[in-house]
């Protein structure tokens, strides 16, 4: 096929826009304005009415002839299942949760001060993901996981944070709201987490009034502020 | 989105539901195969490529946005696959025309005609189109896409699918015309 024919400058009288869309016309794939176009041509055109006819019997036979292809063997199906059996789930990086799971699996009882403590610390975080969800969602849509790292993460005033393991999930949740603070890393040795405070310009003292009301909200049992932007 | 939507369903392959992927496989394997089946013309390379179109949705469910049907993203990714199979086969990508005018070199029209009715005759001119013909033809009346989403799949503007079409039907026209059937369009 010449690239003519798709920009079609062929020296034929060109098709009109009816002329051209007959076949989703067939396939009923049109608008309902289109299809009401389509409709009244065909009412006063009847070579518009030839066309439409030759399109549903093209159509009828492309299925005709797709269907005699056969179709894929029980042998492709199980071999592709076998696959993705094998494979761990789809290639998505571990999430904050995930990696939380796995670090609370890996630290010592004396660690952990408990498994009651453990379980309150991972409903209470399961809450500041909703809240941080809640209040930082993306306007696009997609998935991302709850880790991705953004420009924004990286900047900004952080301190170091445990959380306190009698505190409720709707406490934790409404501390975060309250102080605009997210988490953004975590979880470090001892159940200690990252959280983003506030944005570089904040005032010194406004920063120190963020970390009191942390303090003293009791749904912390640790706050450390950093004191400088890390190292990148 | 309903809970039986193909966008619920990639939604919970994206958390690992083997149960969604079985039941997406269901509902689209033969559509699927049958595409590659007529891009690549070789039903095991077909079904290879088939394989490898789920597992890439199965891997990158969780990168799927939406922003073109189910249908439309896994027909883009097929396509895609067929195409660097071809590049990597050029073997394989010997337009079919020549195959088919050798076959049908001893018939008169109206042999053929006589011998395979009107439908089948139409058929054969259709298995003859070349494969941009081929492949827009079928995208529209077997798979049933719309302008847009066979823009969005081949990658060429919606005016160009159009147009494409257009002579497909027209070439589909004169085949047929030269084995003794007029069809009255164009």
């Amino acid at each position: 096929m010449s690239r003519d024919e798709d920009r079609d400058t062929s020296h034929d009288k060109a098709p009109d826009d009816v002329d051209l869309l007959v076949p989703w016309h067939a396939t009923e794939r049109l608008s309902p304005e289109e299809a009401t176009r389509l409709e009244a041509a065909i009412a006063r055109d009847p070579a518009i009415a030839r066309n439409l006819a030759a399109a549903r019997e093209e159509r009828a036979e492309t299925v005709a002839l797709n269907q005699g292809l056969g179709l894929p063997s029980a042998r492709a199906r199980e071999a592709l299942f076998a696959r993705i059996a094998a494979e761990a789930g789809p290639d998505r990086r571990p999430g904050l949760l995930e990696r939380l799971r796995g670090a609370l699996a890996g630290l010592s009882p004396g660690v952990l001060m408990g498994a009651g403590a453990a379980a309150a610390l991972v409903i209470a975080l399961q809450a500041g993901f909703l809240a941080q969800a809640y209040l930082h969602a993306p306007s696009g849509t997609g998935y991302e996981t709850a880790s991705a790292p953004t420009v924004e993460s990286a900047r900004g005033r952080f301190a170091l944070v445990a959380f306190a393991p009698e505190a409720t999930a709707g406490r934790i949740e409404a501390l975060l709201r309250e102080t605009g603070a997210r988490i953004v890393d975590g979880p470090r040795p001892g159940g200690v987490y990252r959280l983003r405070l506030a944005d570089e310009g904040i005032a010194p003292e406004a920063l120190a009034g963020l970390v009191e009301r942390l303090r003293g909200s009791g749904a912390v049992r640790l706050v450390a502020p950093e004191s400088l932007p890390p190292a990148r | 989105m309903t809970d039986g939507s193909d966008e619920a369903l990639v939604a919970r392959i994206a958390g690992g539901d083997g149960l969604a992927m079985q039941a997406l496989y269901g509902r689209h394997a033969t559509r699927l195969y049958r595409f590659l089946v007529r891009l690549v013309r070789d039903p095991t390379h077909a079904e290879d490529l088939m394989s490898e179109v789920f597992l890439d949705v199965w891997r990158q469910a969780a990168r799927y946005e939406g922003r073109a049907s189910v249908t439309t993203w896994m027909l883009s990714i097929a396509r895609f696959k067929a195409l660097s199979h071809l590049r990597r086969r050029p073997q394989d990508s010997l337009e079919p025309e020549a195959a088919e005018a050798i076959e049908d070199e001893a018939d008169t029209p109206e042999i053929l005609l006589q011998k395979v009715g009107k439908a089948e005759a139409i058929r054969r001119c259709l298995a003859t189109l070349s494969a941009e013909h081929r492949e827009v033809v079928d995208l529209v009346y077997y798979h049933e896409r719309s302008v847009e989403e066979v823009a969005e799949i081949v990658g060429i503007p919606a005016g160009t699918v159009k147009t494409r079409l257009f002579h497909a039907r027209k070439r589909l026209s004169e085949q047929l015309s030269a084995r003794g059937i007029d069809r009255g369009w164009p």
